[in-house]
């Protein structure tokens, strides 16, 4: 926990650093250019029809960040993690990963893509796979790793997610906390720079959300990059670098974890109120 | 006329049947995959005019097809196409009718899949060839098995159809001993030959289904 804290008070201040960097010159711009963030979006924006869902999103993530978004149904996290897993494309802005800039070329996509990996709310398994296969066949067939390398490392992960027993198991044979613990082996297993999570405990009884939460935390302390979209504030607020609420289609406000506790902003007050209730 | 007189005249004419039957099927079962591909086009007049076709093939009787492209091209173009058109003329429509019924059939398979397997396969970098064969596929044959095992014993039975053109199948054979020998048997000889022919598909689909059924949805 205490390791969370200080990655956060890091975070902040290396932010701080790169906004006065024109006031101090060269000293604090070497700061900035050590620190290329994993992920970079700027003014991000994304319509469908008249439906404008993403006004301007603009934000980074380092490397070892714990970054938590939350913000009301219907508001567009989605759609944001959607885009920036390449499922969809933003309409206007910038979106670069380790500096690489994302464009509609095939190959800067391919080449991104392997970057990134993104956690379903609702898991989407390969129902006709054993677990095993599902957590093995994306590395073998599409990054052509060496078999048994892929094996141990599938071995661990299921170690790691307490799933050893369920190896042969097909996910229809499997609680929904198991499969989501799997859909989180499946997405390591093709070692991401950065993980997305989209709600990854709403479809999940509550009994069943703590183990994937824990799995979750565990991910954290080992320092993964990650971006999770949660209605778990309680999560959000003990794990998080950083939470991003978002409203309207804007970030309406960012900080530290202790922003849950002590928000600023009225509408981010609104926010944690309801969910209270 | 002996029974096994009988049965081996019908077991000869079975032979034509079972031409038919296979040929069709496979023809069918390939031209589907097109017609399939087509319907599910983005371009509304391909896909309108398919539907047409797919509405028509399933709108009108088969044994009419049969008779629109055998005696069609005569009547249209005052071409004699030969005897051997015959077979081809029963292919062809046999062919253009199943394809219509397997092609709306793997298109339902195919729809039935949730977008959220495509988007999964998408995320972990399968590419679009990858992503059919190896995620898509695979779960569509599961879905539409049942349904192509109706559809593969309905062709089965309307092999039969060939008779209204006079082609040497099983059941015109059939028919020739009954009316010429007053001999009911030929009828009920070919019932249980068409009977035990689907018995054994239903049984190799029912085999299909089963080592399919490892998982579920
Ligand atoms: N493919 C789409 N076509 C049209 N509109 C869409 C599409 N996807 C999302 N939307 C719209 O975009 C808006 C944002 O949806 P999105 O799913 O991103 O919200 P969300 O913040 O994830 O909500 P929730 O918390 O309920 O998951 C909604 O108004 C939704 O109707
Ligand atoms: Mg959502």
């Amino acid at each position: 926990m205490s390791e969370g804290m200080g990655a956060a008070t890091g975070a902040n201040i290396s932010a701080a650093t790169s906004a006065i960097t024109d006031a101090k010159g060269n000293a604090s711009s070497s700061v900035a250019m050590t620190a290329t963030p994993i992920l970079h979006l700027a003014d991000a924006h994304k319509a469908f029809g008249e439906n404008e869902v993403l006004k301007g999103i603009s934000f980074d993530v380092h490397k070892g960040e714990i970054v938590c978004v939350i913000g009301a149904s219907g508001g567009g996290k989605s759609t944001l993690l959607r885009c920036l897993t390449l499922l969809d494309h933003f309409d206007r802005g910038e979106l670069e990963y380790d500096g690489i800039l994302v464009t509609k070329k095939k190959a800067v996509r391919r080449q991104v893509r392997d970057k990134v990996g993104l956690v379903f709310q609702d898991f989407n398994l390969f129902p006709h796979f054993s677990v095993l296969r599902n957590i093995t066949d994306a590395p073998l067939k599409v990054q052509k790793r060496d078999k048994a390398e892929v094996m141990a490392r599938a071995e661990q992960l299921l170690d790691q997610m307490g799933l050893s027993d369920k190896a042969k198991a097909v996910p229809c044979e499997l609680s929904g906390g198991q499969q989501q613990r799997v859909s989180i082996a499946r997405a390591l297993a093709l070692d991401p720079e950065i993980i997305f999570f989209d709600e990854p405990t709403s479809a999940l009884d509550p009994e069943l959300t703590a183990d994937v939460l824990k799995i979750m935390r565990d991910l954290a302390d080992e320092h993964m990059t990650m971006v999770v979209v949660t209605h778990e504030i309680k999560f959000a607020a003990e794990v998080a670098d950083r939470v991003i609420f978002i409203d309207k289609g804007l970030i309406a406000e960012q900080g530290g974890p202790q922003i849950i506790a002590h928000p600023q902003s009225a509408r981010l007050q609104t926010f944690l109120r309801k969910l209270e209730v | 006329m002996t029974i096994e007189t009988i049965i081996k005249l019908l077991l000869i004419n079975a032979l034509g049947s079972l031409q038919i039957f296979c040929y069709s099927l496979i023809g069918a079962l390939i031209l589907g995959v097109l017609v399939c591909f087509l319907r599910m086009r983005k371009f509304f007049l391909v896909r309108l005019i398919t539907q047409f076709y797919i509405s028509v093939m399933r709108g009108t009787p088969l044994m009419l097809q049969l008779f629109v492209v055998f005696f069609g091209p005569g009547l249209a173009f005052g071409v004699s196409l030969g005897s051997g058109y015959k077979f081809i003329a029963i292919l062809i429509a046999f062919i253009l009718n199943y394809a219509a019924y397997y092609a709306e059939i793997y298109r339902s398979g195919l729809v039935s899949i949730p977008q959220g397997q495509y988007e999964a396969a998408n995320v972990l970098g399968y590419s679009h060839l990858q992503t059919f064969f190896r995620v898509i596929l695979p779960q569509v044959v599961k879905r539409i098995l049942p349904a192509m095992s109706n559809e593969v014993i309905s062709l089965v039975k309307d092999t039969s159809l060939a008779f209204t053109l006079g082609f040497a199948e099983m059941f015109s054979e059939a028919q020739n001993i009954v009316s010429n020998y007053a001999n009911l048997w030929a009828f009920v000889i070919a019932a249980a030959v068409y009977y035990l022919f689907n018995l054994l598909i239903a049984f190799i689909m029912n085999r299909g289904e089963k080592k399919l059924s490892y998982y579920h949805e």
